[in-house]
Order: C-alpha cells, then structure tokens, then sequence
C-alpha cells in the first residue's frame, strides 16, 4: 500500500470523512438511545428533554431513526458492488485477454450499459421485481458491473501487451491462470480506489430510491427514506432531517476530496464523478 | 463523410436496438405468472385474469418482444395496466394507450431539460474558462469550494433546501410546479444546474488549462494579442468541443436529476411519471419510458458526435477518448 | 364552537339522544314524511359571502378517465366533480340529520312495501331543460341495469324497477322488491346521481348541480358556476373551482403554503401540526361518522378464519392510530359501523388492544411464519399513517404485516377490492344502508369482503322491513353485536375530518361526512 504516501491533503480529508461517515452507518445503531420504530408522542415535535432532535412525522425519534438508517444502505451498497464488482473483474480480464471480437462486443455492451442512467437502471429492475433488499442488491449489481468492467480493461491493456503474458503464454500456461497472475496485480491499485468511491457513493444511489419510495421501504429506516418523510416540516422541526443530510453531504464531499487528491497526482482525469 | 454518418447512425441503431432489450428482458424477468406478480398472489383471481389478457402474457418471450418492438416502431406501445381501468366493474376494459400518455410529459420533459441545458452549457462555459484564466486564485479557489458544495448535496436535498429559502423564508416562488409556466420552472431549473454545475465546470475549467498550456496560445500571448480576443478565437471553440463531450457523458447523471427533481417539485414530465408508472408497476408505460429516459446518452453522444463533426473538424482529434 | 357544531359533537358523544332529533325531521326513520324544509345549510355565514373567484383544490388524482357518474369514481377528482356536477335526492346536513335536496319528500305506505317520490319543480339542467321524475326513472334504471356497473346498483336493489310508476311530472311512485323502511337514506348515498333520462354518452355532463363540467384531463378538472341553480340564496359563491393533481403530499402542503392551492384533501395530523403556527392558514375540524377500516376478505387466507379476523381487532392498537392520524381527536371505534345510527349499540364493552390474546390466536392458527401485505395509498385522510402504525403495533402480537403503498392512480386497479387485505373508506351511512351495500346475500355487493351469514341475513331483511324505529333498533343492535365479533372490518376511529384552507377562503361548514364540506363547493366564497 505505497501509494498511501502519495496522497495530498485534498485525498486524506476526503478518505477520513467518507470513513467517519461509514463507521455511523454501521455503528450507529448500538448508540440509539430510543427504539427507532416506537411511537413516541407527537408528529414533528421540536427538541426537548431526551430528544435532542425532536420527533419526526410519526412521532418517532430522530436521533435514533438517524443512528439506524445508515445499515440498510451500507449494507446494500457493500454487497451490490461485491457481486457486480467480482463479475465486472473477471470479465474485464476475460476480454482483455481475449482480445479481438470477444473484447469488442462485450466493451460495446458494456458501454450500453454504462450510458444507461444508474438510477433509471435501478428504477427499472424495482419495477420489475418489486423493492426489496435483494432486488436492490441485484440491481447495484448491474450498475456496478460495466462500471467495473471498464475500469479493469482499460487498466489491464497495458498489461496483456507486456512481456511477461508473451512469456507464459509461449509455455503455454492455461488462459485463466495467466490473467490472474501476471494481468491481475496491474489491475489491482485503481480497482481497490475505485471500490472505495464506488461503494460510498452507491449509498447516495439507494438514498435517491428511497427518496422516491422505491428504495428501502417504511417503516424501515434509512436516510434517504427520513428526508422524504420528513421535508414537509422543515420549516417546524428542521432537526428531524439535518442528521441525515449532513451525512450524506459529507459522504459526497469526502468522496469528491479524495477523487480530486487523486487526480492531481495523475496525469488523465479518471472519470466523471460516480457515473 | 456520408460512410461516417451512416456508421454512427447504425451504432445508434444497435445500441438503442440493445436497450430495448434490456428493458424488455428486465419487465419480463420473472418466471410464472407476472400477472401474478404485478398484483401479487393475494389478488382474486378475475383480477389476475384481466391483467393476464392486457399484457397478452401466453405467447413465448421472443415472440413477445418482437411483436413489441414491431408495434413500437409503429409508435404503439401497448396499453396502460393501470390507467383508463375500470377499476371497479368485473369486466376489465383495456387500459389508455401509452402512447397517449407520454405525450404531454415529454413535451413538458424537453422544456425542463432544454432551458435547463442551455443555461447549463452557457455558464459551465462561462464559469470554466473564468476560474481556468485566474486558475489558483482565491477567486478559483472559492468557486472550487462552492462548486464542491453542490455537488456533495443530492438533489433532493438541494431542491429541499432551496424551497425553504426561496418559497418560506423569502417567499417569492412557488414550492410546486404542476403547471408549465415560467416562474415554475426556474425552481426545478436552478436546482438542475446547481447539483451538474460543479461537476461540468470542473472539468472544463481542466480542459482550459489544458489548452492554456499550448504553444498556440502561449505564442499568441507573446505576439501581444489581446486577452479578450484570444478567448473568443481560441479559447472557447477549443473548450467547447470537450464541454459538449462532457455534456454527452453527462446525460445519465442529469436524467437521474432530472427524474428526482422532478418527483420532487411535482412536474409532471416523464421522470415523475416513470417514478409512478414503477410504483405501480404499470411494465408497458414502464418500458416505454425506460426507453426514452435510457436512449438519452446515446442519443446525446450521437448529437454531439455529429456537431463536433460538422461545426469543426479540426478539432475531432480534441476529443476525450 | 358555533350552535350546529355543539349539536354534532353532542350527537356523536351521545349527549344528545336520537329521539330529540328523531322528533325534529324523521333523520333516520321513515315512517314520518320528510317535507321539504328550506335547507339547513343556508343558515349560516350567508351574509359574509361575495360572489366571484376561484377555489383551486390540490388532490392526487386517481386514474382520470372516468366521465360516467354512475360507476365508481375511481379517484378523488371524479368524486368531488360528480358532487358538484350532479345532485342527489337527498343528502345529510351539518348534523347527520337526512335533508331533501333535489327531492321535495318520500313517504311511504305502513307495510313499507311502496314510497312515493316528490321532487321539486323548477330545478333546471346545465342545459336548460326542466328535471322531472322521467330522469329520476331513467337514473334508477340506469343504476340498476347490470351492464352499467354502477356503484349503487346494490344501495337501489330494494326497488322494484319494471314497476315505478309516474304520477305526475313531479310524482313517481317506488314499490319495493321487499319491505324496505329506510329508502331516502339510500338515496342520500354516493353514486345515486340524478342525470338527464336518455343521456348515454358522458362526453360532456349534464347534470343539475351548482357546478357545471368545463373541462378535464390528467392534470386538472375546472368546474364552472351554473348561475341557475336551484339552491338559491346566492349559491354557489365561486366562478369557478379547479381540482389540480398533486400526487406528492409534501409538494400538496407547500402548494398550500405558498399560495399555489387553496385547499387540499387528503390532510394527516401531521399536516395540522406543519402549519399550526402559519396565520395563512385556517384549519377546521369536525367529527364526522366516516370511517377508514381496514378490510379483510372473508373468502381468501388467512382470513377465512374468524379467529385470524378476532386476532386482527385484538391486535389493532387504537389509541395510537388515533393520535396520529387525527391528533387524538378521532372518536374511538369498536369494530362496528353507523355511528350515528339509533340502533348502534353504544354501550358495549370497547374493544381494548391486546396483543397477548392476538398472538396466541394468530399461533392457533398456525401463522407465525408468515407476513401479512396490507395494501394502501394516499388517497384519504390519514390512509398510509393508520395503516403503518397498524403494522407497527401488530408486530408486538407477533403478526408481521408488510405495508404496501401504491401510487393512488393505481390503487383501485390493483389495491382496493383486489388483495385480501387493505383500507375501506365509508362515510357515514345508517346501519342498513351500509349493510344493504355490502353484506346482504340477496342483494349485497359483498364482493369485498365476502362475508356475510345467514343469520345475519335474516336479521337484516326483517330490520328492513320493520317500520317501528324502536324495534328495528333491536335488530340492528344484534346485528351489530354479530358484526363486532365476526365481522370482516377493523374499525378504529371514526374521522375527525381535517380541513385545511388558505385563510382567504370563506363558507367552511360541519360535515358529518368527510372534508372540505362534504366536498359541496358551492358554499365556499373567497373573502
């Protein structure tokens, strides 16, 4: 992990905040003073005693609903891109090696894929198969993959051209066994950069469903969900949906840091954000 | 030329060709029954039947797609499942055509995003080679700072936050835009362009110092050009070929925008409508608009491929691989 | 609190009897003739009102393309257009007590076997011709012609339609199929609109209500004054009323807000409490009979199973339903209906939440694995909170319940009277009429719910039949006793119906039925 040292300033706030951001989601819910789901008293209620931020449209706690609406999010976040990931790696190397017609079709539709707007990809497979946690995970999947597919080809062109691939092929070492060996290790740096903007920024995704109502469904909690239930009394108790934004503020502030620290060490521009 | 023309428009052909399958193959992806499916299997059965019959759901897949896609080409999309249903007779009569139902949405789609792009390209532009010229000044680096801001804020929030200050704390424009009128729009409008402004001026503000960088303009410099003039020769023509490229690539972030933003602020365009036509599950006018909002990208490539092309041929090899 | 809303609440705790109004009008009886007062509504606030403007409604839409008044309106817009754009004979005042509207009186015989009609003269159509009793025998065949698929084909099953007989252009006598003492309460029932006899196509409405049909599509419905109305005194107030859909309920308070809308339906508690504080905005309540419960289906599981529908009562926590969804202000329910009506057994013992006897039924029954879909929208008042909190609370029985919220466009189509189990809105009804509508085997659309007994049948007609209040209060007591135990609804509270209004709009009454004065625009004024 060398290239820790060569980070700037920009990249290490930006990792700090997005892992801050991270360890609420999966630790918030040990701190949650109050039952999330329990129905406390009155809708919107301003802070008072025990309730540092108020109640939200269910008369439910903020603070708590806050601590716990991260999980789901993370959650699927981690295991969209696991499986979309762990697909687009294989067969980002499979087409590199393949090189000629096989390559050109699968980046081709790749491409189309890519060029398909992540959220309508998503909305698309809700339709399909309704908004559950599964459904959700399959569908970040499917954002994930040509995301990653391209990633790891364009890495691993420089790669399969070398010497190394000459050689092991002439000995006549199995397809599989070479691209994971000698392609793999070239592959690795940016794929591992990309994981950690590519799953913070999938939470954003979820966030924008459940804003919708097609993400994680009520009365679960999640953030995205607790903005959209609760933007109707920003003006009685903006409380109930600061916790939430901020956090999602700074998540895409720290990815955006860290994407820019990176930048400026390289001499091509990596991408457009998290499209 | 027209050997280049025809090519790309066969990729665009075989390209959209790929996403109806997709759209197609994802609404039909369950085994057994999605009559079953849409309903759930609570349903009675009448009702299961009604919807069976309206999505012709007994022939095999392919065939199913191909008399799709024959019918879409004929601009029929099939009938709503949900929509023009007598909800509460036993004899299910067919839904509205979707094709009738997309009509006024998209009208009011392409005004959103045409005013909102316009304004887009004009100060992304603007902003870009702004900062780009006093790049690493305060006046840069406040703008980058800005820009960061928005683009950290999802547009929910973002739109969230300006109907608070501009419609309750200053209360001079309207919280909801179910009607197309101009003060309506600016609302949607503003919160499209601040949440892509960050990202597209940032990246054209790089494309300019890239471009401040070359002998070109170096040598222009030297010779004692003024500023003003070496902007609008060289400057902007060079940024403007990367910025609509950026634009292209762009298109799927700013359709996502576009379907919260609208949701949001309750305008009735295809986003909104395609947030409503998943919720119920309504999987013909689930298609269509999958197919409208998903050829936007390459439709937008397509566009800018073509401009880029005939506006400027010199500057095809500028463009971003 | 003004007179007639002192006299409502009273009525609703019970403070007042049935006989000191019954003495009044004959408001759920029959046997007295109901003679055309001057109707109560005019009372009030009529000095205040001005004629001119514009009443712009946010609502969310239900699928737009329903013109026909008779079949069901399957989204709010189509009801609150058909309100206004025709009339019923009779409807119910700010007090829940039964007035003529386009009727002048019914009467009927001492057997209850045959009413006879009056209606006024000289109510005119939109188009200028004259309502007779030919179009209140066209509207009632009509209504009970299979092929039209009317909602009230079940609320106008007791008449015999091959035998109504005209009198005179302003008479019509009703022979019943069997006894039947309550019939102008069937009248008084939505979808029993009077339209013009030989009208078979809906393109444009013509209708004799104080609102005429300008226009509609599915971003908005504009009604426009008919300066002929029969109400008189002035009504209706505006020049015009726009129902504009709002499908998002946040984007529906700020339109309010803002100024963008003058009122909006439906509201929750939560609402109230956004805008309390915001002297733009006027909020009005009033108890109403109308009631939200949730609907099981008798024929499909688990609910065939009177122990699974005992175990959802029991687990049906109704305090906290009631506290956020009507702010604490709704009047408890004990799972049975007609609240208003002489004949509800209001001393029985209420229902109280216990999840511990919930949990041990539901395991009786061998569900403890399973999850439940209750399905809801956002189309009336308070419809998605209850039900969440319903979910919420069943789960401390052990009963997992999955909330299903569709977009209300759709909800009619693949909710409502399709899944086993969901929301039902009624408004207030007597008991009959409800039952007629829904649990009758004979004639009953019990399509819903598909419960409904023989014993419970029997007792039925014979309350129908009998003509003395008093002893067909005692029927329907026991009816209701039967109901409460194995009945196919949840009810928990009857609405406080919460209206919310832009401060420069005029003319709120009391409704015992539902918002925005029933959603009878035609005593709104802008001030």
């Amino acid at each position: 992990m060398n290239f820790l040292s060569k980070t700037s300033i920009s990249t290490r706030v930006g990792i700090t905040m997005v892992l801050f951001i991270l360890s609420v989601s999966i630790f918030g819910s040990f701190f949650a003073p109050y039952d999330p789901d329990e129905f406390i008293g009155e809708a919107f209620a301003v802070p008072y005693e025990g309730f540092p931020f108020g109640l939200d449209s269910y008369g439910r706690d903020s603070l708590s609903r806050f601590l716990v609406g991260g999980r789901y999010a993370l959650m699927i976040s981690i295991l969209g891109y696991l499986f979309g990931a762990m697909m687009g790696l294989f067969l980002g190397l499979f087409s590199v090696y393949s090189r000629g017609k096989i390559d050109s079709t699968l980046t081709w539709f790749s491409e189309v894929l890519i060029g398909f707007p992540s959220l309508v990809l998503m909305l698309l497979l809700v339709a399909a198969l309704g908004p559950s946690f599964w459904v959700l995970v399959l569908a970040l999947s499917t954002v994930n993959l040509p995301r990653v597919f391209r990633l790891v080809r364009s890495a691993a062109q420089v790669a399969r051209e070398s010497s190394y691939v000459e050689v092991a092929e002439s000995r006549g070492e199995g397809k599989l066994f070479i691209m994971f060996r000698e392609i793999r290790p070239s592959v690795m740096p940016p794929f591992l950069v990309d994981a950690g903007v590519r799953i913070p920024a999938s939470i954003l995704l979820v966030a924008s469903l459940s804003f919708l109502g097609l993400g994680i469904q009520p009365p679960a909690s999640d953030w995205g969900l607790i903005i959209s239930e609760n933007r109707m009394a920003l003006t009685i108790n903006p409380l109930s949906i600061a916790l939430p934004v901020l956090s999602l503020a700074i998540l895409m502030i720290g990815i955006n840091l860290a994407l820019d620290g990176l930048q400026e060490k390289r001499k091509d521009p990596i991408k457009l954000g998290i499209e | 030329m027209i050997n280049y023309l025809l090519r790309r428009i066969g990729l665009v052909a075989a390209s959209i060709g790929a996403l109806t399958a997709l759209v197609f193959l994802a609404t039909n992806l369950l085994p057994g029954n999605p009559a079953i499916a849409i309903l759930g299997k609570d349903a009675k059965p009448e009702k299961v039947l009604i919807i069976q019959e309206a999505l012709g759901l007994n022939e095999p897949i392919l065939t199913r797609y191909v008399n799709w896609i024959g019918n879409a080409l004929q601009l029929d999309f099939g009938r709503s499942v949900t929509q023009g249903l007598d909800g509460f007779s036993n004899v299910g009569t067919l839904g509205t055509p979707v094709s009738e139902l997309i009509i006024s949405p998209l009208k009011n789609s392409a005004i959103l995003a045409s005013v909102s792009l316009a304004l887009l390209i004009i100060l992304t532009l603007l902003i870009g080679t702004y900062t780009a010229l006093r790049a690493g000044s305060k006046v840069d680096k406040s703008i980058q700072v800005v820009g960061l801001l928005f683009i950290a804020l999802p547009e929910f929030v973002l739109g969230a936050i300006l109907i608070v200050i501009f419609c309750f704390v200053i209360p001079i424009l309207p919280a909801v835009s179910f009607t197309v009128t101009p003060i309506n729009l600016v609302l949607p409008v503003t919160t499209l362009l601040l949440s892509m402004i960050g990202v597209t001026m940032r990246l054209v503000r790089v494309g300019v110092i890239e471009v401040l960088k070359t002998n070109f303009v170096i040598t222009a410099r030297l010779r004692g050009i003024p500023e003003r003039r070496i902007i609008r020769k060289y400057l902007l023509p060079s940024a403007l070929a990367p910025t609509l490229q950026i634009f292209a690539i762009a298109a799927g972030l700013f359709v996502g925008g576009m379907v919260v933003v609208e949701y949001l602020f309750g305008y009735p365009g295809i986003g909104s409508g395609f947030v409503s036509a998943v919720a119920g599950r309504d999987y013909p006018l689930v298609q269509a608009y999958a197919i409208i909002l998903g050829g936007t990208y390459v439709i937008a490539n397509f566009i800018v491929d073509i401009i880029i092309y005939f506006t400027n041929p010199k500057l095809r090899s500028l463009r971003l691989s | 609190m003004n007179e007639i809303e002192t006299i409502n609440s009273n009525l609703g705790e019970g403070r007042i009897s049935r006989r000191q109004i019954l003495k009044g009008a004959g408001a759920l009886g029959a046997l007295m003739p109901i003679s055309g007062l001057l109707s109560p509504i005019l009372l009030s606030e009529a000095g205040a009102a001005k004629p001119g403007g514009t009443l712009r409604v946010g609502t969310p839409f239900g699928a737009a393309s329903v013109l026909d008044p008779h079949v069901a309106p399957p989204g709010n817009q189509d009801v609150m257009r058909n309100f206004n754009v025709f009339d019923l004979l009779f409807w119910y005042d700010k007090s829940g007590k039964l007035y003529p509207k386009i009727a002048e009186s019914c009467e009927s015989n001492k057997s209850a076997t045959v009413w006879t009609l009056k209606i006024k003269s000289g109510v005119k159509f939109h188009d200028g011709s004259t309502l007779t009793v030919d179009d209140v025998i066209y509207s009632i065949k009509r209504i009970q012609d299979p092929k039209t698929a009317a909602e009230a084909r079940s609320t106008l099953a007791m008449i015999d339609g091959s035998l109504l007989r005209k009198i005179d252009a302003y008479t019509l006598e009703i022979p019943m199929l069997y006894p039947y003492s309550i019939l102008p309460n069937q009248f008084a029932t939505k979808g029993v609109s009077i339209i013009k006899a030989g009208t078979t196509s809906f393109e444009s409405l013509n209708g004799t209500g104080p609102f005429k049909y300008v226009s509609g599509d599915a971003q908005k419905v504009i009604l426009g004054r008919n300066a002929n109305c029969w109400i008189g005194g002035g009504r209706p107030y505006l020049d015009t009323v726009e129902i504009i859909n709002v499908p998002d309920a946040a984007a529906r308070l700020n339109g309010l807000k803002t100024g963008a809308l003058d009122t909006i339906y439906p509201t929750t508690a939560a609402d109230g409490k956004a805008v309390a504080s915001d002297s733009n905005i006027l909020v009005f309540t009033s108890q109403t009979g109308t009631m939200q419960p949730l609907l099981m289906n008798a024929k499909l599981k688990p609910f065939n199973d009177p122990n699974v529908r005992l175990a959802m009562k029991l687990a049906t926590d109704r305090t906290t339903m009631n506290r956020l969804s009507y702010d604490g202000k709704g009047k408890i329910g004990n799972d049975m209906f007609g609240v208003f009506d002489s004949g509800y057994p209001k001393d029985l013992k209420q229902r109280a939440y216990d999840p511990e006897k919930a949990k041990a039924l539901w395991k009786k029954a061998g569900l403890e694995k399973s999850t439940l879909k209750l399905y809801t929208a956002d189309i009336w008042p308070a419809q998605i909170t209850h039900s969440t909190v319903f979910a919420q609370q069943a789960k401390k029985a052990g009963i997992k319940v999955q909330v299903v919220t569709q977009p209300a466009d759709q909800y009619f189509t693949k909710g409502y009277g399709v899944q086993a189990f969901h929301n039902e809105y009624w408004n207030y009804r007597p008991i009959l009429t409800l039952w007629n509508a829904c649990f009758n085997l004979d004639s009953g659309d019990y399509q819903y719910t598909s419960w409904a007994t023989e014993k419970a049948t029997k007792l039925f007609k014979a309350a129908a039949a009998q003509g003395d209040p008093k002893k067909r209060d005692e029927i329907t007591r026991e009816m209701m006793l039967i109901f409460h135990n194995d009945g196919p609804y949840v009810v928990w509270a009857f609405e406080t119906s919460q209206s919310l209004y832009s401060s420069k709009i005029g003319g709120q009454e009391n409704s015992p039925i539902r918002s925005l004065n029933g959603f009878d625009f035609s005593g709104f004024f802008v001030k």
